[in-house]
């Protein structure tokens, strides 16, 4: 075998590896997601949860042991209020020894209609968000003229984990969340929307429809709305009415 | 034979001893001092990351290395300065050695080597960081001996060395993105060669090429992903999840202008760092009394640079060295863009060109002297002011230049604004 052969073997040989182990750390990331019903999507008969308050969302998820998903939140606001304690693994100022203290549980008041999304993103339930506002609350959020309605997506990231603003629904291959959230119905066509909706198509494991009952910001008249949003999915849809607070 | 051995046995003798004093330098009453603010919040973001694959909180935007590198030294010593600094410690004292074994290699010359070790021993602003646990003074180690590994495979293309080389690469760009600029100049230059080389046919010439950007190319950009593991597995990341946070990341590198208001006060103008004394200042209040540290470029070494620089180019051009070349390459592609840079950039990131220019500035001032008259005499003069200015320079680094009378007044003119 001459030289130039070996070395080219050799060369292939590392290439090889290294694709493999790209391969192996993608694979690996990909199976750490957990899914409600692994290996379903079912967008025909969904299961929709018809849930009370915001924070029941975040324990339905945090229930169903769902981790390193994508969540589509349809709503008004963003739910992303960072709250004064540090969440994560923190470091007490003092001499040495350096003592590391593990991150702080949430406790149930502390998971509210501002941070769900937050602490959705923090406790690794939610490696990705869509936040999908009406377009005049888009318009009012960022100062845009009413006349533009071009639509543009505002891309922010929480340490580097995407977090989306958007107008408009995503299309994704992936079962993602899907949170309706009562602010979302204010001046909502219900017949368009669920037109939309279905034909959106999205594959969605776990699908709530959040009452937002906790949140000041949310009027009674918008409640309605999702009321009757859910409704008219009960024709082809099951709903689940948990009741009490998860 | 007997002088080369001799001479062998000189330099490593030498290398040793600056090593030792390296490490005594960075190690001296560390244990005493107390932790930065950086240094909690490193060990935060090492656990943050390994255990539950977030970023942050300090040093988002940089890649993770220092992440998985602290979190071993933390479970291996605990809490203790050890588990916190031995990372820095240890990389910051060893790149010291390999420094010399670099210059040695490009130059062929014990003397040039033993100086640019020696200016890297004693350099204020190297000790100061490799005294706390944040990652500049990692990326000169791992990309200093990329470079040396890639050397010696030699003209024969040691695909061993070359493999080693590339996963130094990798290492180093996961400690921070500029050991780009070095890679793509190692490359570059072994490229050059391999196509220039004579009596070398296009087949063996092929076989080369392949090998280099399989060992340079795609297994540092490999060794890079695979430092993102936890994040990966933790979090249910994906590839293309990977590609779109290196945007974000890049995106904050770009713009990025500090963690808070103090640093905007502290120098952060790359195209002043050879042309007069820079500084960098960290302080925390410990027993109710301030620990200031301050890291000042040494000016008897930095400020040759530039002319250094300059001298070095002219030579290999006129003399078509390519070990000059590949050299200057090496400085200029490191510093050009943080120079240019139009956000600030403080001295801690100095660490991508400061190496090259201690080699170059002994390869000056050797040059320079093997031609004087006296140059014993004027080398003991250069040696003795650099070592005598590095005393209260050292002092300042390692926090204790508050409590001295001489240096307070200096430590005091690095006083926030706002506590004037």
């Amino acid at each position: 075998m001459t030289v130039a052969m070996t070395k080219f073997i050799i060369s292939c040989s590392v290439v090889l590896v290294c694709v493999c182990a790209i391969f192996a750390i993608n694979s690996g990331g990909v199976s750490a997601r957990y899914f409600e019903n692994q290996g379903q999507i079912t967008s025909e008969h969904p299961t929709i949860y018809l849930l009370r308050n915001t924070s029941d969302v975040y324990r339905l998820w945090e229930k169903k042991k769902v981790h390193g998903r994508v969540v589509i939140h349809l709503g008004k606001f963003l739910h992303y209020v960072h709250p004064d304690f540090d969440p994560d693994y923190t470091v007490p100022k003092s001499n040495y020894p350096l003592k590391v203290i593990k991150p702080h549980e949430f406790k149930n008041a502390e998971i509210n209609f501002s941070n769900f999304l937050w602490a959705a993103m923090d406790t690794g339930i939610v490696r990705k968000t869509y936040n999908v506002i009406p377009l005049t609350d888009f318009q009012g959020r960022f100062s845009l003229e009413k006349a533009n309605t071009t639509p543009i997506d505002v891309v922010e990231n929480d340490f580097a984990s995407a977090r989306i603003i958007t107008t408009r629904l995503p299309s994704t291959r992936e079962p993602v969340l899907l949170n309706l959230d009562a602010s979302y119905f204010g001046n909502l066509d219900i017949s368009a929307f669920e037109n939309q909706l279905r034909t959106a198509r999205l594959p969605a494991d776990i699908i709530t429809v959040c009452l937002s009952e906790d949140s000041p910001d949310v009027s009674e008249a918008e409640r309605r709305k999702a009321r009757e949003f859910v409704s008219k999915m009960s024709g082809f849809a099951s709903i689940v009415e948990p009741g009490n607070r998860i | 034979m007997f002088g080369k051995a001799a001479s062998n046995k000189v330099f490593i003798f030498g290398l040793v001893l600056l090593t030792l004093i390296a490490a005594g330098l960075r190690m001296y009453g560390l244990a005493a001092t107390p932790p930065t603010s950086d240094d909690f919040g490193v060990v935060a973001s090492a656990f943050d990351f390994v255990k539950g694959g977030h970023y942050g909180p300090t040093m988002w935007q940089h890649p993770k290395l220092r992440d998985l590198l602290t979190y071993v030294a933390m479970t291996s010593f605990d809490g203790s300065v050890w588990g916190v600094k031995l990372v820095s410690l240890t990389l910051g004292t060893l790149s010291v050695p390999v420094l010399g074994l670099l210059a040695r290699k490009l130059f062929a010359s014990n003397g040039i080597a033993l100086l640019a070790a020696f200016f890297m021993a004693i350099d204020s602003v190297h000790i100061d960081f490799s005294r706390q646990a944040i990652q500049e003074v990692h990326m000169p180690f791992f990309c200093l001996l990329a470079i040396l590994a890639a050397l010696y495979s030699g003209t024969k293309r040691n695909p061993l060395l070359l493999i080693i080389s590339g996963l130094l690469f990798g290492l180093g760009l996961a400690g921070k993105w500029y050991v780009v600029f070095p890679l793509v100049v190692t490359f570059s230059f072994l490229t050059f060669s391999t196509f220039t080389a004579e009596g070398v046919s296009n087949r063996e010439k092929c076989g080369e090429m392949v090998l280099l950007l399989s060992t340079l190319v795609v297994l540092p950009i490999t060794v890079y992903m695979l430092t993102y593991l936890p994040w990966f597995l933790n979090r249910g990341y994906d590839i293309s999840d990977w590609f779109t946070a290196q945007k974000f990341m890049a995106h904050e590198n770009l713009v990025h202008q500090g963690f808070n208001t103090y640093l905007i006060e502290n120098s952060s103008y790359p195209a002043l760092w050879f042309l007069k004394p820079v500084t960098w200042a960290d302080f925390i209040v410990a027993a109710s009394k301030p620990v200031i540290w301050i890291a000042v470029s040494n000016p008897f070494v930095w400020m040759l640079t530039l002319p250094a620089t300059i001298f070095l180019l002219y030579k290999g051009i006129k003399e078509k060295v390519w070990s000059h070349l590949f050299i200057s390459a090496l400085f200029w592609s490191s510093y050009l863009p943080l120079a240019l840079a139009r956000r600030p950039i403080w001295v801690n990131t100095s660490f991508a060109v400061t190496p090259f220019a201690f080699i170059i500035v002994a390869y000056a001032v050797t040059t320079w002297l093997r031609n004087t008259k006296h140059r014993d005499r004027f080398l003991y003069l250069y040696l003795s002011t650099v070592i005598i200015v590095s005393v209260p320079l050292y002092l300042l680094a390692t926090g204790k230049g508050f409590d001295n009378v001489l240096l307070q007044p200096i430590t005091e003119l690095f006083r926030p604004m706002n506590e004037r």
